[in-house]
């Protein structure tokens, strides 16, 4: 009889890690949607921001510190960004954007290796691991936090993008930046304003990723690109797509690990995605 | 009969580009097509060039479909255009650029290519800047360049979009005066999509009024220019009338 | 499309040629050094492999996938079955050229991110095929004992192409060989249809130019070179593990010497700067640094695409072209 308890854990932990790869992803798709930017260094940029957050708590010894200053980093380092490099490749072919990034990747989990060597980092706060009970499994309070935190950051972006003028100008921006900047849409303010919410979930997400598993320089590349993998799942405009690949490739990857091995775990991501391309490319939400 | 187009229709999503467009052009003839923004036009041009497979409807030329045939076959079979947004290839010089589509089309060597090229960039006015590097062309210049490379192959028919936009009249002229060339002494039939009114109708032996992707008036100059629905359209663009023909 | 009438290549090109002919007395006949020259020869023809697709207009991140395969199907048949090189060799070309080939084909209309992606999914993919499998491939543990290249016989004497001088010249010429090739193929018409597809492939497309066509056309001139450097390696080697044979490296270093040096004039460009960047990187950098050095590749590609906007030997020559010219070049 098949033990159901590991593979229920397996999902809910799935679950988890599903939430904040939903974020990372749905950062990555603001500004794949809005700017036509190809951003290869979104990976990095999460992981900088967890980085911080590790180094806040460890000086500091403040968890709460930790939290906040992690969106901090990623507001900072995503106007940086946008100021210097994608500014000056947002009218260019994707092709360009792809190329220029992957560069600003490299030299960026280079320079986390040179700063802070490949070792593994992670938060370990006494209250993170207390176990919470919910019945038919039983997870950490970080679990429970991270997940929640994920939603509740992701409906905001929902909220923001649906229901206010920003989201409206974001929108007719991704659509087409004549018509908005002939509506009157500033559109330099509404692609730098993209660029960082999706710089900032992927920050909250590096977080996350700190306090629930590790953070280290060598992991960047493999979390861009399962965040470009959730993007081609989630097809083009949907939130709601965005948390659905999330949580499928979380769950995959967690019942992965569970009935086989946890080498080789980024697999997972990569058959998923041939499947779609070869399945369904529009994704499966796709408009 | 050259062109058949019937009854095509393409849709984008939920827009209606083209709803049931059908007209026929003989050999020899200049068609001006126009009408408003985002009546279908450049949508026509691409239906029949083979960027775009209709949802319904044919095209025949010289009486076979090429409806959906991709557009390196369609070039092939003698149809060429220009397009609306000038697309050259900025990593080779304007005579490489004229030249180019002799290469794919008819197999000519590109010592032979560049010879042909020289009979046509003397015809658009650009002798003398043969290897100019195309970044440092006027916008004018790189529509004339465009315009040379679809007549280097000695297409049959050439689609013309929009090729006098923000001209002065003494530019405009010369345009025109191109435009007429081509058809009457290299007899390559004609369909000419512009703004200028005027100049459509000083040079089109008839005019195809399009709007919202329907055909609307599809008659002779002077009958299209009188016609109230056309007029409506233009007055207020031009700040004036169809009258002065 | 004008031939190649570059004054910085004219001069280049003998200088670069005689350099690799006399490195090996240069460094004394050392094997350690030797051996670095071989790899970055390695690594100059897959750039110039990887290059011919990039003008395509398709970047591909996963070439590994090529490499791998056709290292693993040469090792297997040499030793599962005892089929000599030369003709396990030319059998894995073609079957890696043939099954990578034909998948990455029907995956070329995505749009540009995601065939970057899909090819590295093909290469992470096989890779783990080959770790599970490994009563066929020895999995982890690696293949080994593959047999090497052999040796021809002239006579009483007889060319060794296990020792390292003779292999390397052997390389040299295949590496001179594929050069001339490709700078034939970016000369014809071919590589004036690839270039035209590079700018614009709608307006291509309407010069009568098949863009399909052509696009599998440099795919196969690709895969075939990548795929040869591939088999050839693991019978220099001598042994294959999945995580070497399928390493990101071989997909990621063309794409740095390809940007570095840039593709758009020659096609030799990209196997000059795979040469200077794996001399450099192995004779200077990895001294100083052991992890890390790799940052520098990241501040030349920003410093190539955003400042240069061209590779550093594409730059060079239109300055020198303007500085002869007296005018101004795009």
């Amino acid at each position: 009889m098949l033990e159901l308890s590991p593979i229920i854990s397996s999902i809910v932990y799935g679950i988890t890690t599903g939430s904040y790869y939903a974020l990372l992803a749905l950062g990555l798709s603001l500004i794949f949607g809005v700017m036509k930017v190809v951003n290869l260094s979104h990976g990095e940029v999460l992981m900088l921001a967890g980085y911080s957050s590790f180094w806040t708590y460890v000086i500091v010894g403040s968890l709460g510190l930790a939290f906040l200053v992690s969106p901090l980093v990623g507001l900072t380092v995503g106007a940086f960004m946008y100021w210097f490099i994608v500014r000056l490749v947002r009218d260019k072919p994707e092709l360009y954007s792809l190329l220029v990034t992957f560069g600003v990747g490299v030299f960026l989990a280079n320079s986390m290796i040179l700063a802070w060597t490949a070792e593994y980092r992670s938060i370990t706060h006494p209250l993170m691991i207390l176990p919470v009970d919910l019945g038919i499994a039983s997870v950490n309070v970080s679990n429970v936090l991270s997940s929640a935190s994920s939603l509740v950051l992701i409906l905001a972006t929902y909220v923001l993008i649906e229901k206010t003028f920003i989201g409206r100008a974001i929108k007719a921006s991704a659509e087409s930046r004549e018509i908005a900047s002939i509506l009157g849409i500033d559109v330099n303010k509404v692609e730098l304003i993209s660029f960082i919410i999706g710089c900032v979930l992927a920050s909250v997400a590096g977080f996350w990723l700190a306090v629930n598993e590790y953070v280290v320089p060598t992991h960047t590349a493999a979390l861009t690109v399962k965040a470009f993998i959730l993007t081609a799942l989630a097809g083009a405009g949907s939130i709601l797509g965005v948390i659905a690949a999330g949580m499928i490739l979380g769950v995959a990857e967690s019942l992965f690990v569970t009935f086989f091995t946890a080498s080789y775990k980024e697999l997972v991501g990569f058959i998923i995605f041939v499947l779609i391309l070869f399945l369904r490319p529009k994704g499966l939400f796709g408009r | 009969m050259l062109l058949v187009v019937n009854d095509v229709r393409k849709s984008f999503g939920g827009v209606k580009a083209l709803r049931g467009v059908s007209f026929n052009v003989e050999e020899g003839e200049m068609v001006g097509l126009v009408g408003p923004n985002g009546a279908g036009k450049t949508t026509l041009f691409n239906v029949i060039a083979g960027v775009y497979k209709p949802d319904t409807g044919t095209v025949i030329y010289d009486n076979k479909d090429i409806t959906g045939l991709p557009p390196h076959e369609i070039i092939k079979r003698g149809i060429s255009r220009t397009f609306q947004v000038v697309r050259l290839f900025d990593n080779m010089s304007v005579i490489d650029n004229i030249a180019l589509p002799l290469l794919f089309v008819k197999g000519t060597s590109l010592k032979n290519a560049r010879e042909a090229a020289l009979e046509f960039i003397e015809l658009v006015g650009l002798k003398g800047k043969e290897y100019t590097p195309i970044g440092s062309l006027t916008l004018q210049e790189k529509r004339r360049v465009e315009l040379a490379r679809a007549l280097v192959t000695r297409p049959r028919l050439v689609l013309i979009d929009e090729i006098a936009a923000g001209l002065r009249p003494k530019e405009l002229l010369k345009v025109e005066d191109t435009i007429r060339r081509i058809n009457k002494e290299y007899m390559m039939t004609v369909i000419w999509v512009e703004h200028h009114f005027h100049s459509v109708a000083k040079t089109c032996h008839r005019i195809i009024f399009l709007d919202q992707g329907r055909i609307i008036i599809d008659d002779k100059p002077e009958v299209v220019a009188k016609d109230p629905r056309v007029i409506k359209t233009y007055v207020g663009e031009e700040g004036g009338s169809t009258s002065s023909i | 499309m004008e031939k190649q009438r570059s004054l910085t290549y004219t001069l280049l090109k003998p200088l670069f040629i005689i350099l690799l002919i006399i490195y090996p007395l240069l460094v004394g006949l050392n094997p350690y050094y030797v051996r670095v020259m071989f790899f970055s020869l390695l690594l100059a023809n897959i750039s110039m492999a990887w290059s011919i697709l990039a003008v395509a207009g398709q970047v591909s991140f996963g070439h590994a996938a090529f490499f791998g395969l056709a290292a693993y199907v040469t090792g297997l048949l040499a030793v599962r079955l005892g089929i000599p090189p030369p003709l396990s060799i030319p059998v894995a070309v073609l079957f890696s050229t043939a099954v990578v080939g034909g998948v990455v084909a029907v995956t070329f209309r995505l749009r540009e991110v995601y065939f970057a992606l899909a090819m590295l999914a093909y290469a992470e993919i096989l890779k783990y095929i080959v770790i599970n499998t490994p009563e066929i491939t020895g999995g982890s543990l690696g293949l080994l004992n593959i047999p090497p290249l052999g040796r021809i016989e002239l006579g009483s004497e007889a060319i060794d192409f296990s020792k390292y001088i003779p292999l390397y010249y052997l390389f040299l010429a295949l590496t001179f060989i594929v050069a001339y090739v490709m700078t034939r193929i970016m000369n014809s018409r071919i590589g004036v249809a690839l270039k035209a597809i590079s700018r614009d492939e709608l307006a291509a497309e309407s010069c009568g130019i098949n863009v399909f066509k052509y696009k599998v056309i440099a795919l196969i001139v690709s895969a075939i070179i990548t795929s040869s450097m591939g088999a050839i390696y693991a019978h220099i080697n001598r042994f294959l593990y999945p995580e070497v044979a399928f390493s990101m490296e071989w997909s990621i270093f063309p794409i740095i010497a390809s940007l570095f040096a840039g593709y758009e004039i020659s096609i030799l460009g990209p196997a000059i700067g795979a040469v200077i960047l794996y001399t450099v990187k192995e004779f200077f950098i990895s001294r100083l640094m052991e992890r890390g050095y790799e940052i520098i590749y990241g501040l030349l590609l920003v410093f190539v695409l955003l400042v240069l906007r061209k590779g550093v030997l594409d730059y060079i020559i239109i300055k020198v072209r303007e500085l002869r010219l007296g005018k101004v070049i795009t």
